[in-house]
């Protein structure tokens, strides 16, 4: 019979195939939908840019603002810092003295946190649009046009985002994430498709000012505020829109190193705002019934696999060592012709036809988000993406449990 | 837009169905993995059988001691191979208890070999060397698991090395076989792996290679 380790990789192949075809189900009858966007009027925006120490990409941010396909005197641009301690003051006030549009506001503290310095822009701001732009994000030229038709279209809408893409990616880390973005992207306007987008992820979203103030603003206490905001405003009944028509490059990790501590940051947010929301399992819409739920699973999945994989692979590791170290005490062969065969068992063919529809899917996803970068990417890329990339993601979940059980963590 | 609900819904639905049919292609799997064993065990127990009139044979009719040791030996390194088999199905089996039942058989016969190699032993001379490994089928035990490794590397080599001089039979030790039990109790045996050479020379620890080597064909 079946044991209980055996039913455990059934169970989380069964939640693995579900989940992958969930995503199809939604996928194939909106295929020719996901590029829509409604065709929105033109109507004051005001892009709210916090900053901290972004000497050297600032210029480039506001640059990339200032050439959107947007009236200009429908557009203002509002740089809050935060007491940068480089010469981004300098920069910013360069681009204030040039451009009637671009405002820099200093904040009177610095908070470390990108969200009190954006609430001070959007206080600060005169349209009825609010986007927030990461100062080391482009996007591009079309963003706002195939963006607000959203806001405008459904009174329940009160943000949107687009796909968000890795900027030019050089390094092999930046080369995986460009991968992992783009599959996001994907995923992220499937989910739209059944009003669970779950976030407006920092480097560029579009607001509606009315709505933000009504929910309270960005949670400055929260890591992740951008996830934070949407769970409020689905909790107060709004929803979020995602128009995969349009891309902002955001500049990701070069190394290891920064991707980690992004990553706990980014896992440090997301548990705090489903702890913050907990209370609303089952209850109010696509929050309660789908993404908290989601959110909650993935996490003991994640950790309850993590273990497992742990169990499993130390046994294993103990069980060669102890017979190696005897084959080496005795002077006999450590491994002979029987230790190479293998038959396969149904777990293995499950697992094959597992990792081959996630192949495919992040193929698909690819080539539905053909975006200069990722069509660089190679096989091996996505297949290390795909087995070691993700599979290191639930050590970090730990890492950011841990972090957040005894409250070390800063922005 | 589809509907939400639905998408669920179908989802659950096609998971369940991809499921369904992977058990059903599963057990199909399994099935036949155990089907080609019992084929292949029906065959060893004919050969069993024609092994034991061949030696009353050789009795009987005066037969040459070589050949029985000859048609012996291959016998025994066909069930070998045989068993080898049955410990990968065995290994990669899931859903299913048929490769149990068959590896109970499988540990019959090899118990039978045994006792036919004891008795062509006695009645030809001691020409070959008869190494029973008892183990413990299917253990969860860390230290177990680690020292089984270790002896079937070992007795697999030693056995390469002296393909016609010895007659290497494991024998699973934990499968409620009376016959296994006796066998085990008479040599008190209480703890498995262990390793039972020419039904005199009870190991149970790590020892080298030579001296394994050394304690089969020269003791």
């Amino acid at each position: 019979m079946v044991n209980f380790i055996d039913f455990l990789f059934f169970f989380y192949m069964f939640v693995g195939l579900y989940m992958l075809s969930l995503f199809i189900f939604i996928y194939l009858p909106n295929r020719l939908k996901v590029f829509y966007f409604p065709n929105g009027k033109v109507e004051g925006v005001s892009i709210i840019m916090p900053c901290y120490n972004e000497a050297p990409h600032i210029g480039e941010a506001i640059e990339s603002l200032l050439s959107l396909d947007w009236p200009k005197d429908k557009l203002e641009i509002i740089v809050v810092d935060d007491r940068s301690t480089d010469n981004s003051v300098e920069v910013i006030k360069e681009y204030e003295r040039k451009y009637d549009n671009v405002r820099l506001i200093v904040n009177s503290r610095n908070s470390g946190k990108a969200a009190e310095p954006t609430n001070i822009g959007i206080l600060a701001a005169k349209f009825d649009y609010i986007a927030v732009a990461d100062a080391d994000s482009t996007p591009r030229k079309d963003a706002l046009k195939k963006m607000i038709g959203f806001l405008q279209e459904d009174k329940r809408v009160g943000g949107v985002t687009c796909a968000v893409l890795a900027a030019r990616p050089e390094t092999f880390m930046q080369k995986i994430q460009a991968i992992e973005y783009a599959v996001i992207a994907f995923n992220r306007k499937l989910l739209d498709l059944i009003d669970a987008v779950y976030v407006t992820p920092g480097p560029f979203a579009l607001y509606k000012k009315k709505v933000l103030i009504e929910v309270g603003l960005f949670d400055t206490k929260n890591m992740t505020q951008d996830i934070e905001i949407v769970w409020r405003m689905l909790s107060k009944g709004y929803i979020a829109r995602m128009s995969l028509a349009t891309k902002v490059h955001s500049v990701t990790p070069r190394g290891f190193r920064l991707w980690w501590k992004q990553r706990i940051r980014w896992n440090i947010g997301g548990k705090q705002t489903l702890w913050k929301y907990k209370g609303l399992i089952f209850k109010k819409g696509m929050l309660g019934l789908f993404i908290i739920p989601f959110f909650s699973f993935s996490l003991f999945l994640g950790v309850f696999g993590l273990g497992l994989f742990v169990y499993l692979l130390l046994k294993r590791l103990v069980v060669t060592y102890l017979s190696t170290s005897y084959s080496i005490y005795a002077s006999s062969a450590i491994v002979t012709f029987q230790d190479l065969t293998f038959a396969p068992s149904i777990l293995n063919f499950f697992g094959l036809v597992l990792f081959l529809l996630g192949l495919s899917f992040t193929i698909l996803g690819l080539v539905i988000i053909n975006d200069d970068h990722v069509k660089k990417s190679n096989v091996f890329n996505i297949f290390f993406y795909l087995i070691v990339y993700l599979a290191i993601y639930p050590f970090n979940l730990i890492h950011s449990l841990y972090k957040l059980a005894v409250g070390k963590y800063s922005w | 837009m589809v509907n939400s609900k639905q998408a669920f819904w179908q989802a659950l639905v096609f998971t369940i169905l991809i499921f369904v049919l992977g058990i059903f292609l599963g057990f199909f799997l399994e099935n036949s993995r155990s089907d080609t064993l019992q084929l292949r065990l029906l065959n060893s127990e004919v050969n069993l059988l024609d092994e034991q009139l061949r030696n009353r044979v050789t009795d009987d009719l005066n037969v040459e001691c070589e050949l029985a040791v000859e048609s012996t030996f291959n016998f025994a390194d066909k069930i070998y191979s045989e068993a080898v088999n049955l410990e990968k199905y065995d290994s990669a089996s899931t859903l299913g208890d048929d490769l149990k039942s068959i590896h109970r058989r499988y540990d019959l016969l090899r118990t039978l070999l045994w006792l036919e190699s004891i008795d062509l032993r006695d009645r030809c001379g001691e020409d070959f060397h008869t190494v029973v490994y008892f183990y413990d089928y299917a253990t969860e035990n860390i230290e177990v698991s680690a020292k089984q490794n270790f002896y079937s590397r070992m007795l697999e080599e030693i056995k390469a090395n002296h393909q016609k001089e010895m007659l290497l039979i494991p024998i699973a030790g934990n499968m409620n076989l009376d016959s296994v039990d006796l066998a085990l109790n008479n040599y008190n045996i209480e703890k498995l792996p262990v390793i039972l050479i020419n039904e005199e020379i009870v190991i149970d620890e790590v020892l080298m290679f030579e001296e394994l080597e050394e304690l089969i064909f020269n003791s």
